[in-house]
């Protein structure tokens, strides 16, 4: 007997042709996951299997596979030679400290086997019951499965319970994006959810050091750590914003601070796009929830960018349902962490809700607009978070 | 960055170099000092001449020094470890660090009764208040004996007298981390029964300190298991890192006059440098003549500590801030016991110098004035 996880993948059966190519990157993408593991990751038919790993492994092998985009679900097996009398052994070793209902499944690929599936379930049930009078059979709403799948090469897998994937796409079969990472809420799960649109992600963080602190950017980077279970190894770009910021606040009416700054990140978000081919600029954006989020404000800030789309997943989520996914992802307790970003500092008393383009554009013109953000675009410093 | 000026030395400090070899050759002789042959019995000997160097240095006595992993593991020893009743009080000062503070509060849940002496505009003990406070439910008394924030050195013998005259029986405790090293210690005289050194504020590594027990004084233990140290503090000893101390020790208590002598002539190089600019919106949190003059409080009126500390990180200058505001953790007690104003501890940054380092005073002067100009034209809403 031997111990394996079998894994099942969702969408990929919706792309006829490309399917190959997403089956290659989803295998990729696992096995990428686990190099760190003494395994073998196999594809069989419909399925991938991860075999021959160190059953001490199994919890962390089991975590990982929960934040790779593409496999739907997954079940840890038990995999052998296929007899009744084994069938039978194993599933009453399988069902043996459980309480309750139970009902047994059987797919019989194997159709050379002496029993159908109906005949198997029936069988091994009657003899789990005869093993263990806790149980009662219950077809319709059993509170325990067990499942048996006779292939045909001779072996039988069984299993007891499915644990969910992320679904979705692999990583890499859907172009790259860019991620505006703040070190709120929103921006790790817009990332997260594109990641899961099979997106490969890369980021930027806007700063305003020394106005904002070291542990800010520690945070950041923290956020890049965690996303990087689902997207990978992951490139942050930090821009520091700090002079744009400055000469707003000096030379320019208060209230425009965030639109022009705003206006400033999508302006060099655009470049670094460009620069690394990347096909989306994506951001935690969600209308009505701050001042810079009101569709004026999105569309005067967006006007600077010319070539590429925005993709803003969190449109419209309530906060709280962005909030429930940070924490299924595990980036809500970094995320809270109490350090000024880049926004937060200079903020003006009475930030401009609805601005209008060609006010914005006279306060812009104030300063070098565009010489500062070249300077900043120069002095981008290039961080390489890795998926560990 | 060309150079780095290190000036967090109230934070920690750099290793001597030769602790380092003390150590190595210290972890050579790897025996358990527990054990019975003849090589522990060698090392059991090591780990006592450090402790008699060290106890020595703070004429020591008339008690022993018993070695543990950290400052804040002899005061919480002292506060878990003194024989306190429900109803009882402890005194502490608002200038204690957070180790003194915390381990203090967390007796009240036990029914005992902990209250503040407050401090004066220089950041001392304001000895007035303290004997007001001073009753006959009083057990434990806990003043810092250097302040970590100002260098305000309080007078811990007076306040000893004013204690034991009170009450022979009240404990009195002393937090010296600050204060061993730099300033003359001599326990016999300041009359204290408890006092608690650290070995990482002077030039050795982190991971020994010790806490110092007046003969006859009853305290629990904090870890019990093996026995060690009496029975007073079990776990196996750090023999390389108690050899570290006694170095350190030994040497900063041997070079006080001269290392305090440096370190002034810093300060007031420094101070009169930024007194001589065109900055005038700040003011100095510890002129006073009482104060160690390691450390350099520092508060200014337009700029938040904590932008003007990463600004001079820029230029390789590393400080500390009065208050960490933008992680928004507690502001800083000690300032705001000294009656400071919440804008002047958002203002105020720590430095704390090392007679070891050679710092160019001058390029720190202009940094700072630099940055502050800087920043004043920035004013920023604080909130």
């Amino acid at each position: 007997m031997e111990k394996v996880i079998l894994i099942r993948y969702g969408e990929i059966f919706l792309k006829g042709k490309n399917r190959g190519f997403f089956e290659k990157t989803l295998l990729t993408n696992i096995r990428n996951s686990l190099v760190k593991f003494n395994l073998e990751v196999n594809k069989v038919p419909g399925r991938f299997l991860v075999e021959k790993y160190d059953e001490d492994d199994e919890f962390e092998i089991i975590e990982r596979l929960k934040k790779i985009a593409g496999i739907f679900s997954f079940s840890p097996a038990i995999y052998f030679e296929t007899t009744l009398d084994e069938i039978a052994n194993n599933a009453i070793n399988l069902m043996a400290n459980l309480k309750g209902t139970f009902k047994v499944e059987t797919n019989r690929a194997d159709k050379r086997f002496e029993l159908n599936s109906m005949q198997i379930s029936r069988e091994i049930g009657g003899r789990i019951l005869a093993n263990n009078h806790s149980l009662k059979v219950d077809i319709k709403e059993p509170e325990h499965k067990l499942f048996i799948d006779i292939r045909e090469n001779g072996k039988t897998f069984m299993y007891a319970d499915s644990i969910m994937g992320v679904g979705g796409m692999p990583v890499g079969t859907s172009g790259t994006g860019l991620l505006l990472l703040s070190g709120g809420i929103d921006s790790p799960v817009a990332g997260y959810m594109m990641a899961k649109r099979g997106v490969k992600v890369c980021a930027v963080h806007y700063h305003s050091y020394p106005y904002t602190s070291n542990f800010a950017r520690e945070k950041v980077e923290d956020l890049a750590k965690l996303l990087t279970g689902y997207t990978g190894d992951l490139t942050v770009y930090m821009v520091s914003m700090t002079e744009l910021q400055e000469e707003i606040h000096a030379k320019c009416d208060d209230s425009y601070m965030i639109t022009l700054l705003r206006r400033g990140m999508f302006t060099l978000a655009e470049r670094i796009c460009k620069a690394h081919s990347r096909r989306m600029i994506i951001t935690g954006e969600n209308l009505g929830q701050v001042a810079s989020q009101t569709i004026e404000s999105m569309t005067v800030v967006q006007e600077v960018v010319k070539d590429i789309p925005i993709i803003r997943p969190l449109v419209a989520f309530d906060k709280c349902d962005i909030i429930e996914v940070a924490k299924k992802i595990g980036t809500f307790e970094t995320s809270i962490k109490p350090f000024e970003d880049c926004c937060t500092v200079f903020l003006p008393d009475s930030p401009v809700v609805r601005p209008e383009l060609y006010k914005v554009k006279r306060e812009q013109d104030k300063i070098d607009f565009e010489g500062i953000l070249e300077r900043a675009y120069k002095s981008i410093e290039v961080v390489e978070i890795k998926a560990d | 960055m060309e150079k780095i000026y290190y000036l967090d030395n109230a934070a920690t400090t750099k290793v001597f170099d030769e602790v380092f070899d003390i150590m190595k050759e210290c972890n050579k002789e790897f025996y358990n000092p527990s054990a019975s042959y003849a090589e522990a019995i060698k090392v059991k000997k090591s780990l006592d001449n450090s402790r008699k160097i060290v106890s020595d240095l703070m004429r020591g006595n008339g008690g022993k020094l018993y070695f543990t992993s950290s400052a804040t593991e002899s005061n919480n020893t002292v506060f878990s470890g003194v024989h306190l009743r429900k109803g009882q009080t402890v005194l502490i000062s608002k200038g204690e660090h957070p180790a003194v503070y915390n381990a203090a509060h967390r007796l009240e849940k036990d029914g005992i009764i902990v209250k503040e002496i407050p401090l004066d505009e220089s950041g001392k003990v304001n000895e007035d208040e303290f004997k007001i406070l001073l009753d006959d439910t009083v057990a434990l008394v806990s003043v810092i004996h250097v302040s970590n924030e100002t260098g305000a050195i309080n007078d811990i013998k007076k306040l000893c007298e004013i204690t034991k005259g009170y009450n022979s029986k009240i404990l009195f405790h002393s937090d010296g981390v600050q204060a061993f090293g730099k300033v003359k210690v001599n326990l016999q005289n300041l009359g204290v029964d408890l006092y608690t050194i650290s070995a990482h504020k002077i030039y050795a590594p982190r991971g020994i300190a010790g806490l110092w027990v007046k003969q006859g004084v009853v305290i629990d233990a904090l870890l019990v298991g093996g026995g060690q140290e009496d029975g007073f503090r079990s776990s196996t000893e750090n023999v390389a890192g108690a050899a570290a101390l006694a170095y350190s020790a030994k040497k900063m208590v041997d070079e006080i006059q001269q290392n305090n002598a440096k370190v002034e002539e810093i300060k007031r190089n420094l101070l009169s440098k930024l007194e001589n600019s065109e900055i005038k919106d700040y003011f100095v949190c510890n002129s006073n003549d009482d104060c160690l003059p390691y450390i350099l409080s520092l508060s200014f009126d337009k700029i938040k500590g904590e932008v003007l500390m990463y600004s001079l990180e820029a230029d390789g200058i590393l400080i500390s801030t009065g208050s960490a505001c933008s992680s928004k953790k507690a502001g800083n007690r000690t300032l705001q016991a000294m009656g400071k104003s919440d804008t002047e501890i958002i203002g105020s940054v720590r430095i704390s110098f090392s007679p070891y380092e050679e710092y160019d005073v001058e390029y720190i002067a202009n940094s700072i004035i630099k940055n502050v100009l800087r920043f004043e034209k920035n004013v920023m809403v604080r909130k």
